[in-house]
């Protein structure tokens, strides 16, 4: 569904979900995943991930066959789509402001800080998916270095002695696992972003799959490294522990004092491509459904954007509405699998 | 093609008087232009020509002593074309727009009685200083040529390196007024069709009084006039030119300038130096390396020093942080401004050292620099660090080898300074993201700015082989991805 011309290439959107969903998982994901499963890290984490992996491959194979589609229940799942997306970006702002007041403006307010965050990702939304592609490519490898460097010096030196397999529960994992696969919360961003996949359809398992697993690494990393420090039960109650492990870690030679500043970087690289790629994918969701796929300005959605972003009163209000948000995608992907076979029905009776 | 403004498209008449009056009223008040009467047997002839700027050798010896003395035929214009006018390049022109062009191009005209056309005899012989040295991007190793102002002389230089008959040179003029000679030049089998087509017809419609540098050209055929950096690279290398067209590129060369346009431009192609060819791989490519570090160093330092020492002071290891304050500790300014005073006077430094004769300059950036560097420091107006800060910003941008994308990063600095005073690191790494987000919606003539660093979509992956390292010449075997492709084997595919 793209109501401009603009194809992305396997690769680059592979890179855009890796830049923009990594981000979410190093400081979201962490505090809500180590609540769901516990102790139980690592079989949840390899489960889980290869789970998301093939259920976001086969939502991103169902969704690209309905890509042309303009029909009215087509328009209301953009809208529903556009909806989602909105309000995911303003929570993720939100904690995105949270994060920056604890450990970089303390003397900057909240609303500041989401508001520079939304403007400059509308600022940079004006160049559409295509330009976002692009960025994509290079922020990408920019991230993945730096988690390599972080990782290194992560390995060496701290000692893995804990185990993560305590207290295993077959049907208590599978449910984890299925929550957890519903914490990446992507299936709206599939449904609207797969309008502009170029390549070959049948490839688009693949390219998703891949993706989210890459994703996944990065929670196993942020969240590894938490548990191993703090210990699950700590971590689970710190909020943000996968940003406050870098503190813990000695960079040989390293001239700088507080690291966690360091992995601040990368996470406003990744809030950033992810307001900003949101707020192209959702005002084009309204306008292929409201506007017949004439221009809608963006503005409109940043600004729903930033209202959202200052609803939640404090950290644990925006949890518990980011689980809700969850539950509006996993109905969201119901209603649009559903749609799906729906079509593809009509099709093979015509 | 531009419209004529002196002359207008009247046709030459049978008479040659009339001819004459006409002529002589359009050129009144031009004292440059020269007129001759003579006879060619009979027939009374005339002949018009710009001084100073033709070959008076050739117009007496090759025009005038062959119609003239040895000759007694009653010549017209075709028979003096094909019996008595021993140059090269003569052509039959009907209108008075094509006479006036050539003549201030400096060619010669000559008209005859009862023929309504005039025969153009290319006499062109301009004051030229030979072929310079390259200044701007000198090398150790290599040629040392540098285009010259006279264009004839610069599409000499690019063919001396390609004989190739592939490589075709289209002229056309630009300047409605001063109707300069521009060259476009390309290799037919290599460089994209569209690609030529959309330069020639962004250089046709150029609509301008008068253009007296390639610089005019540039900004005239850019896309994104608003951006502050270049989307199309300037060069005085013949070398780095006749590259250019190998690449599949096209080369525009503007008459009266000693610098050529190559289109299209990405970031990575500013950080390419001639030299890095003529080396071996292992030092270019480390030295690849360097550029685009001192091109971040270059912009960015300023910035990262303000949001370290006002906002995250805890950051920086305590015992340096302490030599800073030590250091500011008599400093009556806020950072910012500390900082800012720093970069402006290494700017006007930089500038008043290019506007002096060499010798002066050197000895001006000498006490410039003690200046600024010690006495300030003494005089307790900015810190030592800040001028260690500013020196290396500044050193780092010489070590760019384009002055074009120097100057994007000079002006892009103090967005990153602002950025960085207002909210720190967080200012900081949003400014970086804002800058590479514009990068990445440039393009440059079709192809993305930020190529081969982002090139799924060209298929251009392999491209990288010469961009932030440089491969061993013998694995460079394809032309990049924005080349035509059916002349290196085969098509790049989409990743």
């Amino acid at each position: 569904m793209s109501i401009k011309d603009e194809k992305l290439s396997a690769r680059q959107i592979q890179a855009l979900i890796f830049s923009i969903f990594s981000g979410v998982m190093v400081t979201v994901m962490p505090f809500r995943f180590i609540n769901v499963c516990g102790d139980n890290i690592a079989l949840t984490l390899i489960l889980g991930g290869i789970t998301a992996a093939v259920f976001y491959g086969v939502l991103s194979r169902l969704f690209i066959y309905v890509k042309d589609e303009n029909d009215l229940f087509f328009k209301i799942l953009c809208i529903l789509a556009a909806v989602h997306m909105c309000m995911f970006a303003g929570m993720c702002t939100y904690i995105f402001s949270v994060i920056t007041s604890l450990f970089m403006l303390p003397e900057i307010n909240k609303e500041m800080v989401a508001f520079i965050l939304v403007l400059c990702a509308y600022i940079a939304s004006s160049g559409g998916i295509k330009k976002k592609g692009r960025m994509s490519e290079i922020t990408a490898v920019l991230m993945i270095l730096g988690l390599i460097f972080v990782a290194v010096f992560m390995i060496k030196g701290e000692n893995f002695e804990r185990t993560y397999f305590k207290g295993l529960k077959t049907m208590e994992s599978f449910r984890n696992v299925l929550m957890v696969s519903f914490y990446f919360d992507m299936s709206s961003f599939l449904f609207v972003m797969l309008g502009h996949y170029g390549k070959n359809d049948k490839k688009c398992f693949k390219t998703v799959g891949t993706a989210v697993f890459l994703t996944f690494i990065v929670l196993a990393a942020a969240l590894l490294a938490a548990a191993n420090i703090f210990g699950s039960t700590d971590a689970a109650r710190r909020f943000f522990a996968a940003v406050e492990v870098l503190n813990d870690i000695d960079f040989p030679g390293s001239v700088v004092q507080r690291q966690e500043i360091l992995i601040m970087g990368f996470i406003i690289t990744s809030f950033f491509m992810l307001i900003s790629t949101f707020i192209i994918l959702s005002s084009e969701a309204v306008s292929k459904a409201v506007f017949g796929g004439k221009k809608f300005w963006s503005i409109f959605t940043a600004a729903t954007v930033f209202i959202i972003s200052i609803l939640p009163n404090n950290t644990i209000q925006a949890f518990g509405i980011m689980n809700g948000i969850d539950y509006f995608g996993a109905l969201f992907s119901v209603l649009a699998v559903l749609y799906v076979l729906t079509v593809m029905i009509r099709r093979k009776r015509t | 093609m531009v419209k004529t403004v002196i002359g207008d498209d009247m046709d030459i008449t049978n008479s040659l008087d009339k001819n004459i009056k006409y002529i002589k009223d359009t050129f009144k008040g031009a004292d440059d232009i020269i007129f001759r009467e003579f006879k060619s047997g009979n027939k009374n002839c005339f002949m018009v020509y710009t001084d100073n700027i033709v070959s008076s050798d050739t117009i007496e010896n090759a025009v005038l002593t062959n119609i003239m003395i040895r000759s007694t035929q009653n010549y017209n214009i075709n028979s003096m074309n094909e019996d008595a006018v021993s140059v090269g390049e003569t052509k039959k022109v009907y209108t008075f727009e094509e006479v006036f062009d050539a003549v201030l191009l400096g060619d010669t005209a000559i008209f005859t009685d009862s023929d309504n056309s005039a025969l153009v005899i290319s006499t062109k012989n301009w004051p030229s200083r030979g072929v310079p040295k390259a200044e701007n991007e000198a090398v150790f190793q290599g040629p040392n040529d540098a285009f010259t102002e006279q264009g004839s002389t610069n599409t000499v230089l690019v063919r001396r390196r390609i004989r190739d008959t592939a490589l075709k040179v289209k002229r056309m003029h630009c300047g409605k007024r001063s109707k300069t000679d521009v060259a476009v030049l390309y290799l037919k089998d290599v460089a994209k069709d569209e690609l030529v087509q959309k330069v020639i017809t962004q250089l046709e419609n150029i609509d301008i009084d008068a253009v007296f540098d390639c610089g005019y050209v540039q900004q005239l055929i850019e896309k994104n006039i608003v951006s502050p950096f270049p989307q199309l690279q300037m060069t005085e290398r013949p070398d780095k030119a006749a590259s250019a067209v190998l690449e599949g590129r096209v080369v525009i060369l503007v008459d009266n300038s000693p610098f050529a346009i190559m289109v299209p431009a990405g970031l990575n192609m500013f950080f390419q130096a001639s030299e890095d060819y003529y080396e071996r791989w292992e030092i270019m490519s480390l030295l690849r390396i360097l550029r685009f570090i001192a091109a971040f160093i270059s912009y960015s330092l300023p910035g990262l020093y303000i949001a370290l020492t006002v906002f995250e002071p805890n950051m920086i290891p305590a015992q340096l942080a302490l030599k800073i304050a030590e250091g500011r500790a008599n400093v009556p300014f806020p950072t910012l401004v500390e900082v800012l005073i720093m970069e402006l006077a290494f700017e006007l430094l930089r500038e008043a050292c290019i506007r002096l004769p060499s010798s002066a300059g050197s000895a001006l950036g000498i006490v410039g620099g003690i200046i600024i560097g010690q006495a300030a420091v003494e005089a307790g107006i900015v810190g030592p660090a800040v001028v260690i800060i500013a020196a290396t910003a500044g050193i780092c941008s010489f070590a760019i080898p384009n002055t074009g994308i120097v100057a994007s990063f000079r002006l892009i600095k103090y967005f990153v300074i602002a950025a960085s005073a207002f909210f720190g690191m967080f200012g900081f790494f949003m400014a970086q993201l804002l800058i590479l987000s514009h990068l990445s919606m440039l393009e440059s003539y079709g192809m993305p700015y930020l190529f081969p660093f982002c090139s799924a979509e060209a298929g251009g992956y392999s491209d990288l082989k010469d961009s932030l390292i440089r491969v061993p010449l013998i694995f460079m075997k394809k032309r990049p991805a924005f080349a035509k492709q059916e002349t290196d084997g085969g098509k790049r595919e989409e990743k």
